[in-house]
C-alpha cells in the first residue's frame, strides 16, 4: 500500500513538470503575468524567443501596456483551450460558427472601445498573434459598413488631405455607390 | 463618436486617444482586404495613405464561397444597373460596356468582345487587359470561360460556338500567346443544342446546354460528350459524377426583372457565372424574352462577383 501511494506522486510530479511549463510575461508598466508557455506560445513572437532559448525568467514585452496584455492573455488561453477539444479552426475572412466554435466567444471580445480595439491590433501584430490580428482587423473593417468617406473618418478622427483635384478623381471612382 | 470616446473610462485607464492616423500602412492593408466592394470605395476616399495602403485590396471577400452573385444590367448606352445581392440598386457609368458583349464571367472578371476585339474587364475598377484580336468579327451563339483569372500565367481562354449543322467550333488563347487556336469538334445540333454555360475545372472546359448534355473539351485537345442523368443507385462503369452543379433558371427563380424594376416590354440576354453553394454549381446563360404584343428593347446581363481589381495600366496579356 505505501509503495504505490509513493509512485502515485512520483509521476504526478513528473505530469506537472511536463504539461504546465510556465513562462512569465512582463508588460511595459512593469506588471508580470504567469502563463503556461504553451498558451504564450499562440505569439509567433514569444515563440521564437523561447525556442532560441532568450527567455530566462522573463520576456519582457515593452510595447504591450498590462491591460492590454491581460486581454491578450486571455484570448490566447480560450483559443489554446479550444484547440486543444477540437480540430484547429481555419481562421479565414469571416468566421464560420459552423467551423469556429469561438465565433460568439470572440465577437464579445472585441466589443471594446475604439483605443482598446486599436491597441489590441497593434499588440496582435506585434506579438505575431494571427488569430487575433484576423479578429481584430475584420472588427475594424466592419465598422465601416454602409458608411461614406465622410463618416468613416469622422469615426476614426482621420483628416482629409486630398486636394480638391484627387478629391474629385476619388469621387469620380466611388459616387455611384454613395448616391 | 468622438465626444463619447473622450468620456468613456476604460477599465485599465488608458486616458490617452489613439491616433487611428497613426495606424502604420502594413497594419492598414490587413484591414483594406477584409473589406466588401462598397466599403473598399469608401476606404480608398478617405485620405492619402488609406488610398495607397489599399493597393492589393480587391474585395476578395465578395468571392467567398457562399456568396451570391451581384447582377450587371448593360445596354446601348453607358448607364448601367446594378443589384448587389442584398437587394440594393445602384445606377453605374460603364463606358467600356457601350456596345460590347459579355461571353464570359469568373471571380469577378468579365471577358467582353466588342467589335472583334476582346478583353478582360473589372467593371468596377475600369481595370482592362486586352486580348490579342478575335478569329470572328461578331459574336452569335458564342459562350465563353476561362481557367484562371487573367493576370495568372496559366490563364486559358475557350470561346466555343456552332460553325456548321455538325461542328462546334473552339477557339482558344493561352497566357501570353498572340493567336487563338481553332480547334474543331464533331457535335451535331441534336446532339447538343444551343450551349448556355460554360466553364473550366480541373484541365478541361464544360459547355451545357440547357437541358442535359454535355460537351468536354480538354487541354489535351480531346472533345467528349455526354448526358447528364440523376445519380443512379449502383455504380455502372461509364459513369461519372458530375463535379460540377447547375443553376439552370437563375434569372426567373430570383424574380430579377421585377428586383431590376425592368418593364414587361424589354427582353434580356444574361451571362452566368460559376458559384460556390456546398458544391460549385454553374449559373447558366439565359434568354429571357419581352412580353408580346410589344415594341421591346434589349438589354444584356451578367452574373458578377463585385471585385476591385487594380491592375497597372501596362499590364498586357
Amino acid at each position: 500500500m505505501a509503495s504505490s501511494s509513493t509512485s502515485v506522486v512520483v509521476s504526478n510530479k513528473e505530469k506537472e513538470n511536463k504539461n504546465t511549463k510556465k513562462v512569465t510575461l512582463k508588460s511595459s508598466d512593469g506588471e508580470s503575468f504567469e502563463v503556461d508557455e504553451s498558451v504564450a506560445m499562440e505569439s509567433q513572437t514569444i515563440k521564437h524567443i523561447i525556442e532560441d532559448g532568450c527567455a530566462n525568467n522573463e520576456i519582457p514585452l515593452p510595447n504591450v501596456t498590462s491591460g492590454i496584455l491581460s486581454r491578450v492573455i486571455e484570448y490566447c488561453k480560450k483559443h489554446k483551450e479550444a484547440a486543444g477539444e477540437s480540430e484547429p479552426s481555419v481562421t479565414s475572412y469571416t468566421s464560420n460558427s459552423t467551423t469556429n466554435p469561438l465565433t460568439e466567444w470572440d465577437t464579445e471580445f472585441v466589443k471594446v472601445d475604439q483605443n482598446t480595439l486599436f491597441d489590441l491590433i497593434l499588440a496582435a501584430n506585434y506579438l505575431d498573434i494571427k488569430g487575433l490580428l484576423d479578429l481584430t482587423c475584420k472588427t475594424v473593417a466592419d465598422m465601416m459598413k454602409g458608411k461614406t468617406p465622410q463618416e468613416i473618418r469622422e469615426t476614426f478622427h482621420i483628416k482629409n488631405d486630398y486636394t480638391p483635384e484627387e478629391e474629385a478623381e476619388v469621387r469620380k471612382e466611388n459616387q455611384w455607390a454613395f448616391e | 463618436m468622438s465626444i463619447e470616446t473622450g468620456l468613456i473610462r476604460t477599465t485599465y485607464g488608458q486616458m490617452a486617444e489613439r491616433k487611428w492616423s497613426d495606424l502604420p500602412s502594413d497594419l492598414l492593408s490587413p484591414i483594406a482586404n477584409r473589406l466588401g466592394l462598397i466599403e473598399l470605395l469608401s476606404f480608398r476616399g478617405v485620405c492619402k495613405d488609406w488610398k495607397s495602403a489599399s493597393t492589393t485590396a480587391s474585395a476578395e471577400i465578395e468571392s467567398l464561397p457562399d456568396h451570391e452573385p451581384w447582377f450587371l444590367v448593360y445596354g446601348s448606352n453607358s448607364e448601367c444597373i446594378l443589384l448587389s445581392n442584398s437587394g440594393k440598386k445602384y445606377t453605374i457609368n460603364i463606358p467600356e460596356l457601350n456596345g460590347a458583349t459579355c461571353l464570359a464571367s469568373n471571380k469577378g472578371w468579365l471577358l467582353m468582345f466588342q467589335e472583334g476585339s476582346m478583353f478582360f474587364f473589372c467593371p468596377f475598377s475600369h481595370a482592362k487587359i486586352d486580348l490579342p484580336r478575335f478569329p470572328h468579327s461578331q459574336v452569335t451563339d458564342h459562350v465563353a470561360a476561362f481557367s484562371s483569372p487573367p493576370i495568372s500565367q496559366d490563364c486559358l481562354v475557350a470561346v466555343i460556338n456552332r460553325s456548321s449543322e455538325t461542328t462546334l467550333e473552339l477557339n482558344m488563347l493561352c497566357h501570353g500567346a498572340m493567336v487563338w487556336t481553332n480547334h474543331k469538334g464533331y457535335l451535331p445540333r441534336d446532339a447538343i443544342k444551343i450551349i448556355r454555360g460554360a466553364t473550366y475545372h480541373d484541365e478541361e472546359f464544360y459547355f451545357f446546354d440547357n437541358s442535359e448534355n454535355l460537351v468536354t473539351f480538354s487541354i489535351d485537345k480531346s472533345w467528349n460528350f455526354f448526358v447528364i442523368i440523376p445519380r443512379p443507385k449502383d455504380k455502372f462503369p461509364g459513369i461519372n459524377d458530375l463535379p460540377i452543379g447547375r443553376r439552370m433558371r437563375h434569372f426567373i427563380h430570383m424574380n430579377m426583372k421585377n428586383e431590376l424594376g425592368l418593364p414587361e416590354n424589354v427582353s434580356i440576354s444574361t451571362c452566368g457565372t460559376l458559384v460556390h453553394d456546398r458544391i460549385d454549381k454553374l449559373v447558366l446563360n439565359e434568354r429571357i424574352e419581352a412580353a408580346e404584343d410589344s415594341i421591346s428593347y434589349q438589354l444584356k446581363g451578367v452574373w458578377i462577383q463585385p471585385r476591385f481589381f487594380q491592375v497597372s495600366p501596362n499590364q498586357s496579356w
